[in-house]
């Protein structure tokens, strides 16, 4: 039924494994900022986002600032609003 | 199919984390190899077959709700339709869903349902729960090709998607969703797809040229979500999805919001009636008396009631249930010393590509179900 004797992973173990115990203590990092956006309307063309930007060192995501200053048409946050959910079924 | 008590491996939790588990335990453990399903060769090849032939009739159901114009049964918003259509018409890539079955190893496995938006256990199943066999009695063999299957599907579907990066995404704040897609993330990247994370909060619509966009504004054509799309629908802003540019790829495609929904049961039971692996389902309860009622969108075991005669047996509380119920015949899931298992037997591609076995308490599955490992073994 399980043809392969070997399995690798790259990207998992790299982010969310521990094998070291310095990445132990990022396990539970989030790549970015929790808080919410603004909410969006789709009546209004244009507003300052708000972002978060950053790179990625040694597998995990360094948050560096936000850029703020920029005027985008963008409009962000309408999706994941819906309280706490998450998709376990 | 017995189910077997062992002793856990030492360090197990160490073991697991090292292969990027980091959910094993919440306030009660998830991740429980204190004991094993064991499963003749027979018994599994039976799980094979009929989870092949379901997604044959669930296919044939979808083309029945398109052709029939029932989406009204499924509580799917109206402006939805049309984009579900198209998915189907254009066979839009999908990669995966998970058929719940009833099974003891003796009886006709039957269907409980089908996650086939976003369903979950997918890295245990195929990661966690083989580098267990591999411990714990290499020798032996185990239903679970998940990960050569998703590989392989992955590639498969590169020269189906628009010629950009594959996005995956999820919501912020939940290790499990974020390892299960970091992990899908991982297979399609084995499978020769550049790929990128965003979290789903953070996809923004550009306004002026109508489309999705990632952090930094570019557009997203291609994208693995695992956020089903009940949620995506319900304000204004998924109405992008509609009036996309890009027509992006959504993964797995609307037309999954069919065959997630409860009402896909009833609808299987009129067009397969009597179904050796159906159970007689229907939107009232009839002349049911043992009886299984199920909101048509639910997760995690929540407004679920189970009525024995006129005795309500078991009951979950939870959000759901304003769009509607079915009614599904009771078929109590099997009792091993206590422990009641559930199969969740994977379809990647047009395969069949394993199991993965959640066991609770009660006779409702819900969120502190624990994942029990499983082996097949032909003494």
């Amino acid at each position: 039924m399980k043809k392969s004797k070997t399995i690798s992973l790259i990207l998992v173990s790299g982010l969310l494994g521990c094998n070291h115990l310095s990445q132990h203590h990022r396990l539970y990092l989030r790549t970015d900022t929790n808080s919410n956006y603004t909410p969006t309307s789709s009546h209004y063309m244009g507003y300052y986002a708000f972002r978060p930007y950053g790179t990625y060192y040694g597998g995990s995501y360094i948050r560096e600032g936000y850029a703020s200053t920029e005027v985008h048409s963008i409009s962000r946050g309408g999706f994941g609003r819906s309280g706490g959910f998450h998709a376990s079924s | 199919m017995q189910r077997i008590s062992i002793t856990p491996r030492n360090n197990w939790q160490e073991t697991v984390e090292n292969l990027g588990f980091g959910f094993h335990t919440t306030d009660v453990p998830y991740w429980d190899e204190s004991a094993y399903y064991s499963f003749t060769l027979k018994e599994i090849e039976k799980l094979e077959t009929v989870s092949i032939e379901l997604w044959d009739m669930c296919l044939k159901a979808v083309q029945h709700v398109i052709d029939n114009n029932l989406f009204s049964l499924f509580k799917i918003p109206e402006f939805m339709v049309s984009h579900i259509i198209g998915t189907w018409n254009n066979d839009a890539p999908a990669i995966y869903g998970r058929f719940d079955l009833c099974f003891d190893g003796i009886m006709e496995p039957k269907l409980l349902e089908f996650n086939a938006d976003t369903p979950t256990s997918l890295f245990e199943a195929s990661i966690i729960q083989w580098f267990w066999l591999k411990d714990f009695d290499e020798p032996k063999d185990q239903f679970n090709s998940i990960h050569e299957k998703l590989i392989e599907y992955w590639r498969y579907l590169k020269n189906y998607l628009y010629e950009d990066k594959l996005y995956f995404t999820c919501v912020k704040g939940s290790l499990e969703d974020y390892t299960t897609v970091a992990y899908m993330q991982d297979c399609a990247i084995q499978g020769g797809i550049e790929t990128s994370f965003i979290h789903i909060e953070d996809i923004g619509w550009d306004n002026n040229n109508s489309y999705f966009v990632d952090l930094d504004n570019q557009p997203i054509q291609n994208i693995f979500k695992l956020y089903p799309y009940e949620a995506m629908v319900v304000d204004d802003f998924g109405k992008n999805i509609i009036t996309d540019n890009s027509k992006t790829y959504w993964i797995e495609p609307s037309w999954k919001m069919i065959l997630s929904n409860k009402a896909i049961l009833p609808i299987l039971w009129q067009l397969f009636p009597y179904h050796k692996n159906l159970l007689p389902s229907y939107f009232t309860r009839g002349n049911l008396i043992n009886y299984v009622k199920k909101p048509l969108l639910s997760r995690e075991g929540v407004n679920i009631t189970i009525v024995e005669g006129e005795k309500i047996i078991a009951h979950s509380e939870g959000d759901y249930g304003d769009e509607g119920f079915i009614f599904q015949d009771l078929c109590k899931l099997p009792n091993f010393d206590g422990n009641f298992p559930v199969i969740g037997s994977w379809i990647i591609g047009q395969q069949s590509a394993g199991i993965g076995i959640r066991e609770s308490d009660g006779l409702i599955t819900n969120n502190l179900s624990r994942f029990i490992p499983h082996l097949i073994c032909n003494k």
